[in-house]
């Protein structure tokens, strides 16, 4: 019973949908914007979901002292007192929820992106080699698109930055397109098996 | 012994050199040009054909802290484009942690303008699925959002009387470091033959520029130098019509000085990029160098 309403729940509504978006009738609408309301609410209910799974894995991390479990502490303490903070003191600008966000989550978390530049320093001078002639012209294009993306490399070399565009626009737009082809058919192939009901690790592996 | 030297340079000089290769370039205040892409000038041109339409701009603001060095001057300097021709201003955000982002660049901006909020702009706040969002703004922006971030009832704000949906919106840009702007040209462009334009972190400019040789997407910002472009265009714009001198001359000197630095903001990371984009390639090529002496000394045994 578990496993087969929900599979005749998403195989009608699969079909209904499908079939809606071909009718152009006022009431054929009127269900499709009655559905976007739906998704609404269910969205905000897998946030809930969301929520909750977080406090139950920190929980639990803490519960059994597991390594780092500290920083568990650190994540359920910020959740509640930025939550309640947000409910005592509104959220409006210039709030003291908002200095929170703009000046400690902010940073932190811009900090975090920016230590990239470091191992990608590291990782490009390690492993970026001239192994083979692919691994070359993928070197020479990286170096190229590297430098016309800055104002410097039209001052090395005056068509840098229109030869980056090119190599953006002609080979690299090619192979993004073919990826992207191969996604969207992907797409439409696991949506088809959601429907019919053969691909059902959206359960949660229970079948 | 020298040439692996060049192969196990120790990684903590690597990276007190790419440390140098930021700071310098700041303290320093290098100030390098601004040379304007036709995919950024194209949105900017999309903006300056909004005005006396009617029609507004919807901005969601799809990012979070994590990539707002990056997204977050191009989102004021768009907010800043379209407030200058007093074009209408919409602010949504699909992730929540984008909320924050959108309070403080619409903030910020209507402040520098003069803006007001409800009348000028509105800031909706956050809405989730992003794709529902996305289609149901093509029937009545005030079902999808309530209210606006503030709690203002939207069908009590007169902004909203007259933009209900995407056919009061001339320009739709999803910022983000995501891969929600193609959701953007599959949903409002797609269906509600809606303009979109995209502002991206540079690593995602390569999955939308399918989308710009279609003309799906209408133009995009990648990266910071998608944004310190848009920030050259206005400033271009501005010199010529001397708005902002104006502007700054009714300020007190203290505000004048921070809307200064703000809007070139995106060309001030510039300079460190700049930097930092060559000290990698010297490092790439100092290994290869390194690699191709030491394998041909291998060969020759």
């Amino acid at each position: 019973m578990k496993t087969t309403i929900p599979l005749a729940i998403t195989a009608i509504m699969g079909v209904i949908m499908f079939v809606q978006y071909f009718v152009p009738h006022q009431s054929s609408e009127n269900f499709y914007f009655f559905m976007l309301d739906w998704t609404r609410v269910i969205g905000i209910f897998a946030l809930l979901i969301g929520l909750s799974s977080l406090i139950r894995l920190h929980g639990q991390k803490i519960k059994r002292q597991v390594p780092g479990w500290g920083y568990s502490i650190v994540v359920i303490v910020s959740l509640i007192s930025m939550a309640c903070v947000g409910l005592f003191d509104g959220v409006q600008e210039g709030s003291l929820f908002m200095k929170l966000y703009l000046y400690l989550m902010a940073p932190l978390q811009s900090t975090m992106f920016a230590l990239l530049a470091f191992y990608i320093t590291s990782a490009a001078y390690r492993a970026f080699r001239a192994r083979s002639w692919q691994a070359t012209l993928l070197l020479i294009s990286g170096v190229i698109v590297m430098l016309g993306r800055i104002p410097l490399g039209d001052m090395i070399w005056s068509n840098m930055s229109e030869t980056t565009r090119w190599i953006m626009i002609l080979p690299t737009t090619a192979a993004m397109r073919g990826i992207r082809l191969g996604v969207g058919l992907g797409m439409i192939a696991t949506s088809l098996k959601i429907v019919l009901g053969i691909e059902r690790s959206y359960l949660g592996g229970r079948v | 012994m020298k040439l692996k030297a060049l192969l196990n340079i120790d990684r903590r000089i690597i990276y007190l050199i790419m440390l140098l290769s930021v700071i310098i370039p700041l303290v320093a205040k290098l100030d390098l040009p601004t040379k304007v892409t036709s995919e950024v000038e194209s949105i900017f041109n999309a903006i300056e054909a909004l005005q006396g339409t009617g029609k507004a701009v919807l901005i969601s603001i799809d990012y979070d802290p994590s990539t707002a060095p990056e997204l977050h001057p191009m989102s004021k300097a768009v907010m800043r484009h379209a407030m200058l021709r007093r074009i209408p201003v919409l602010g949504i955000t699909l992730l929540p942690q984008g909320i924050g982002m959108g309070v403080d660049a619409l903030g910020t901006t209507a402040r520098e303008y003069g803006a007001k909020s409800l009348e000028d702009y509105v800031f909706l706040g956050f809405q989730t699925p992003p794709l529902s969002v996305m289609l149901g703004l093509g029937e009545d922006i005030r079902r999808v959002f309530p209210e606006t971030y503030d709690k203002v009832p939207t069908d009590t704000i007169p902004l909203l009387e007259r933009i209900k949906n995407y056919d009061d919106i001339g320009l739709t840009i999803s910022i983000s470091g995501t891969s929600i702007p193609m959701s953007w040209v599959a949903t409002a462009g797609t269906r509600f033959n809606q303009p979109v334009a995209a502002g991206v972190t540079a690593v995602s400019a390569a999955d939308l520029y399918p989308f710009l040789q279609t003309n799906q997407l209408v133009g995009m910002m990648g990266g910071v130098k998608g944004g310190a472009e848009y920030e050259e265009l206005l400033d271009r714009l501005e010199a010529r019509l001397g708005t902002a001198e104006q502007r700054f001359a009714a300020m007190t000197a203290e505000d004048a000085a921070m809307y200064k630095t703000d809007r070139y903001m995106a060309r001030q990371i510039m300079n460190p990029q700049s930097i930092a984009h060559l000290t990698i390639i010297a490092f790439v090529l100092l290994g290869n160098v390194g690699y191709l002496l030491t394998e041909r000394g291998r060969k020759r045994g």
